[in-house]
């Protein structure tokens, strides 16, 4: 028998969607503000950021915020530029005022995006899209992450687990932080190896002599432990446990 | 009952058994202690990775009249594999 840990930093727990957003110095966003710029802007724009700033994350709060005040959406990964056949199914198939919420955008051809563009103008629907620069939609908000920004998001993701915190040092982040050049997912890859490299090293730890098979008991009452400690990081967020 | 992968890359899942329960008189005997059987699958089997970890659970979700619902999960250990080393370290 051994421990099983949720290591804070897997994609259960990072995935898009399961952060908050936050703005560039860390704060939670405040989505509804955002959708009424969104409204002002006519409801088409951009969210502007490089690789791993959180634009995607964004992008799912913001559709799901539009759920809740009644709207319709739509979600479209795009994954290369001859990704169109979706989109064209998806502008095909919109109602009006529904939006398109479309994640990496940038990826189709100039043309083919001004085709789409003026295809969900017709239908009478909206484009709300991620991208790295600026393409031609007004710009709902530009994304420039920062060191404070990663540190919040570390923090939030060890909430489930404080005891998780003596595991990943302030410098720790710092230092993913600069590694990737500011890029938050790969800075919390490496921040998810820094973790099971902690984590190992903890007696009675998963993965640690102690913890194995050698003595049943020690294995049990390590479980116990962890799970009276840790609960589950990844579990659902409505947890009645 | 489900099946679940756990790590830095692509999720995966599968559900083992699924039951949905809309009656309480439809709730099997031993549901008032929170027990139930059904046969486990010959794998996966629980693995602790360091890349990738299988985790296996019970997932409970009930569902409210006024539209709320909760989640409950317990993970629990399928088979005995030792868990995953890190690589040791080069000198």
């Amino acid at each position: 028998m051994h421990a099983t840990v949720t290591n804070p930093f897997s994609t259960r727990c990072t995935r898009p969607g399961r952060i908050a957003p936050r703005d560039d110095a860390g704060h939670l966003v405040d989505v509804g503000a955002m959708l009424d710029r969104l409204e002002e802007l006519g409801g088409s724009a951009a969210i502007v950021g490089p690789h791993g700033s959180g634009k995607s994350t964004l992008l799912l709060h913001l559709a799901a915020a539009i759920e809740r005040r009644g709207g319709r959406t739509t979600w479209i990964r795009v994954r290369s530029g001859t990704d169109v056949r979706p989109l064209w199914r998806a502008i095909r198939r919109a109602v009006p005022r529904e939006t398109l919420c479309i994640d990496s955008w940038e990826c189709l051809p100039r043309p083919c995006r001004g085709i789409l563009r003026l295809a969900a103008g017709v239908r009478g629907c909206r484009l709300l899209v991620t991208a790295h620069h600026p393409i031609g939609l007004p710009v709902l908000t530009a994304r420039n992450p920062s060191r404070r920004l990663l540190r919040s998001i570390v923090d939030s993701l060890l909430v489930p687990a404080p005891c998780h915190a003596a595991l990943i040092q302030p410098a720790d982040i710092d230092a993913a932080f600069a590694r990737h050049g500011g890029n938050l997912r790969e800075s919390l890859y490496e921040l998810y190896d820094r973790f099971e490299i902690a984590v190992r090293s903890v007696p009675g730890q998963v993965g640690t002599d102690s913890a194995d098979h050698d003595d049943p008991a020690a294995g049990r009452r390590t479980i116990h432990e962890l799970a009276a400690r840790f609960s589950y990081a990844g579990a659902p967020d409505r947890n009645l446990g | 009952m489900l099946w679940y992968s756990e790590g830095k890359g692509e999720e995966d899942l599968g559900v083992h058994f699924f039951q949905r329960i809309a009656d309480r008189s439809l709730l099997p005997p031993a549901a008032a202690t929170g027990a139930f059987v059904t046969p486990l699958p010959q794998s996966p089997l629980s693995y602790e990775g360091v890349i990738v970890k299988i985790r296996w659970c019970v997932r409970v979700r009930l569902f409210f009249e006024g539209g709320r619902d909760f989640v409950s999960e317990h993970v629990f250990t399928v088979g005995a594999i030792p868990p995953g080393r890190l690589p040791a370290a080069k000198s």
